[in-house]
């Protein structure tokens, strides 16, 4: 879909019409699974996260004015709901554990993989994938963003709130985390 | 060998991100550098399998969606009319604040010395030796904002990457605090016990509602009207950061571009609101918005004891809040409150070498508008001529109609009156401080500061008063004598 074809749709969608936000949709749901995904480690959370991201979207599209990139508002939107998610989960569990990365990191794995995870059968992709898991909320936030939407270190630092200096030492850290928790495992590093 | 350095550099290559001189600085290190150059490879072999990552999106999940979508919102222009506050207007509620009748907030006080002849050391025009930190009009006052906005864009590259540091990252914004931010963030932000149906303004006006990214900003100069609103918008935010523009000392307007740059595009308004809260405190510490202070139409704002030295000041405290219950405009009320249950005065003394006639008088002179301020200067402010007996109006009279070097909002008479009174001192440079103000009387301690010069002086003394006030029964100047 070239952008001019986007802004069309985009600004069909505002006016209220319907069939212009399902072509967006198409375009942009599996990007917003994704993210959500990566953030949330659990499919059917995620596609939750996805749902109420389009809902958020169609609602507050009137005002949307086109002066910044719709996929950065998309990946914006994924992020916080996501998170959100995850600390209502984590409240409700009392589980303190998910922003330690030394603590999540000897937490055993799951013992029931969902067919989402069964699909993914490489072993490699799983190792990341369990590591990406055990990771700190702020450094899944970057490393997905980054790597999953292939955002750029300024779009991050937008859509989080940081120079872009801050995302490119904490992307570095993140990095090197999800390192020592891979080798820590040794599903991945021989 | 440090290689910490290297970590950063390792990381931007994988993005592409690395000049061609860090290429060469990091290729060099790795050729000489095994445990990084390990690093390095495992580093791109994850990153590889990161990129490489797929999904399969839920079948079904499209229609799931378009089978849920609301009625969609009505386009937003400019800032809307109050809805849910009490009271549309005013803002805020000052008396709330003040226990009784008045609160001591200001307090201007001038010099009275002989502007010719008497005191080789007086030079006409000069500044008087500080009794309390004496600034010309229109000079910043003393602030940590520009020491936190050094400090802060020096580390900002290499700020410690931790849950902690986390929102530091704005230069010269502090943040104090973020109480909500480790909580759960419920959709519309609000947090559980509610009776009303969900959705309803009673049900909103009930619970308290979560905050986020919470941000202190210390105002330099004359502000907007202290009180809380709602921005919902790119426009809303300019509009009302350029108020400060018109008020604040010069070294203040890069915190607010900061902002700006934070704020200023609609992609964040399109799923978030922006509250700013804006609060006049006293010596004790920064304020905070209350973890679980804020419900739909109030917020309550706490003052922190963590930093004693700290100076009577006014912040601008703004947070991310949901645009589920807020709306751009949305005004509420503020309260304060502290640790120790006092609210103490602030208390800007400003000294100014300037001639006053006139009497001395214990009796407060009650000040309610701009006019009644430059009149009352006009009738007292001006000193004799040595020389030719003429009186003459004292050429600073312009600064002293502006306070903290910039003319008085409109704002400023609704919520709170000025109280003059003229007093005389034995000695050229003494030093007050306002102890308590009330209906009935104004207390100060006045030191004996300056012992070097025994020439007397008369002072003009205005203290910033919130409440009701006879102007017929005014309050009495009680003078304490500091001296030991």
């Amino acid at each position: 879909m070239s952008s001019l074809d986007e802004q069309k749709l985009i600004s069909l969608a505002q006016k209220g019409d319907q069939s212009a936000f399902e072509q967006l949709l198409d375009r942009y749901q599996k990007p917003v699974y994704h993210q959500a995904l990566r953030l949330v480690s659990n499919p059917e959370d995620a596609a939750d996260v996805t749902q109420e991201v389009f809902i958020k979207v169609w609602r507050n599209l009137p005002n949307f004015r086109g002066e910044s990139e719709f996929s950065t508002w998309l990946y914006r939107l994924t992020d916080n709901t996501a998170i959100d998610l995850l600390r209502r989960e984590k409240k409700r569990r009392g589980d303190s554990s998910l922003d330690d990365e030394e603590s999540a990191a000897v937490l055993p794995a799951d013992p029931a993989p969902t067919p989402h995870q069964a699909a993914e059968k490489k072993e490699l992709h799983q190792a990341v994938v369990d590591g990406l898991r055990q990771l700190s909320e702020e450094h899944r936030q970057v490393l997905v963003m980054r790597e999953v939407n292939g955002l750029s270190y300024e779009e991050i630092g937008r859509i989080l709130n940081l120079t872009t200096g801050t995302v490119k030492s904490r992307m570095a850290r993140a990095r090197i985390a999800l390192a020592k928790i891979l080798q820590k495992t040794g599903n991945f590093f021989d | 060998m440090d290689c910490d350095k290297y970590l950063e550099l390792m990381s931007a290559a994988l993005d592409g991100e690395l000049t061609a001189e860090e290429r060469r600085d990091l290729d060099s290190h790795l050729a000489v550098c095994p445990e990084c150059a390990e690093l390095y490879c495992r580093l791109t072999d994850q990153t590889a399998a990161l990129r490489d990552l797929d999904c399969e999106v839920p079948t079904g999940l499209k229609e799931r969606i378009m089978g849920s979508l609301p009625e969609q919102d009505k386009p937003t222009k400019k800032i809307k009319p109050v809805r849910w506050t009490p009271k549309t207007g005013k803002v805020i509620h000052w008396k709330r604040w003040a226990p009784v009748a008045a609160a001591a907030c200001l307090a201007l006080v001038i010099a009275l010395v002989p502007k010719s002849g008497i005191s080789n050391n007086a030079a006409p025009g000069a500044q008087a030796p500080a009794a309390a930190e004496p600034r010309a009009p229109g000079a910043p006052m003393p602030s940590s904002t520009t020491e936190s906005c050094k400090t802060n864009s020096d580390s900002t590259c290499d700020a410690p990457d931790s849950p902690s540091m986390g929102s530091f990252e704005m230069g010269g914004l502090v943040d104090p605090a973020e109480p909500a931010a480790q909580e759960p963030q419920p959709d519309a932000g609000a947090t559980q016990e509610t009776t009303p149906p969900i959705g309803t303004e009673e049900h909103w006006v009930t619970v308290s509602l979560s905050f986020e990214k919470q941000r202190s900003i210390q105002i330099n100069g004359m502000h907007p009207e202290p009180g809380a609103v709602v921005i919902g918008s790119v426009e809303s935010l300019e509009n009302y950061l350029n108020q400060f523009k018109s008020y604040i000392a010069e070294d203040l307007s890069e915190d607010l571009q900061i902002l700006q740059n934070y704020y200023g595009y609609e992609q964040f308004f399109l799923s978030e609101r922006l509250l700013c809260v804006l609060v006049e405190t006293d010596r004790y510490g920064r304020p905070q918005l209350a973890s679980g202070g804020l419900y739909r139409d109030r917020v309550t704002v706490e003052l922190t004891n963590d930093d004693p030295t700290f100076a009577a000041a006014h912040f601008l405290i703004v947070a991310e809040v949901s645009s589920n219950v807020f709306e751009d405009g949305d005004t509420l009320e503020v309260s304060v409150s502290k640790a120790d249950g006092r609210y103490y005065p602030i208390q800007n003394i400003w000294l100014q070498r300037i001639g006053i006639s006139g009497r001395t008088s214990s009796s407060a002179t009650v000040i309610r508008s701009t006019e009644e301020l430059t009149e009352y200067l006009e009738h007292n402010v001006y000193y004799t001529d040595q020389v030719t007996g003429e009186l003459i109006r004292d050429p600073e009279l312009e600064d002293l109609v502006s306070m903290y070097g910039a003319p008085i909002p409109e704002w400023f008479f609704e919520s709170r009156t000025l109280l003059a009174f003229k007093m005389s001192c034995p000695v050229y440079n003494p030093r007050y401080e306002v102890l308590t103000v009330n209906s009935e009387a104004v207390t100060v301690r006045q030191d004996h500061y300056f012992y070097g010069n025994s020439c007397p002086s008369t002072w003009l003394l205005l203290v910033e008063a919130h409440g009701e006030l006879d102007p017929d029964n005014p309050p009495q100047l009680v003078v304490e004598d500091g001296y030991p």
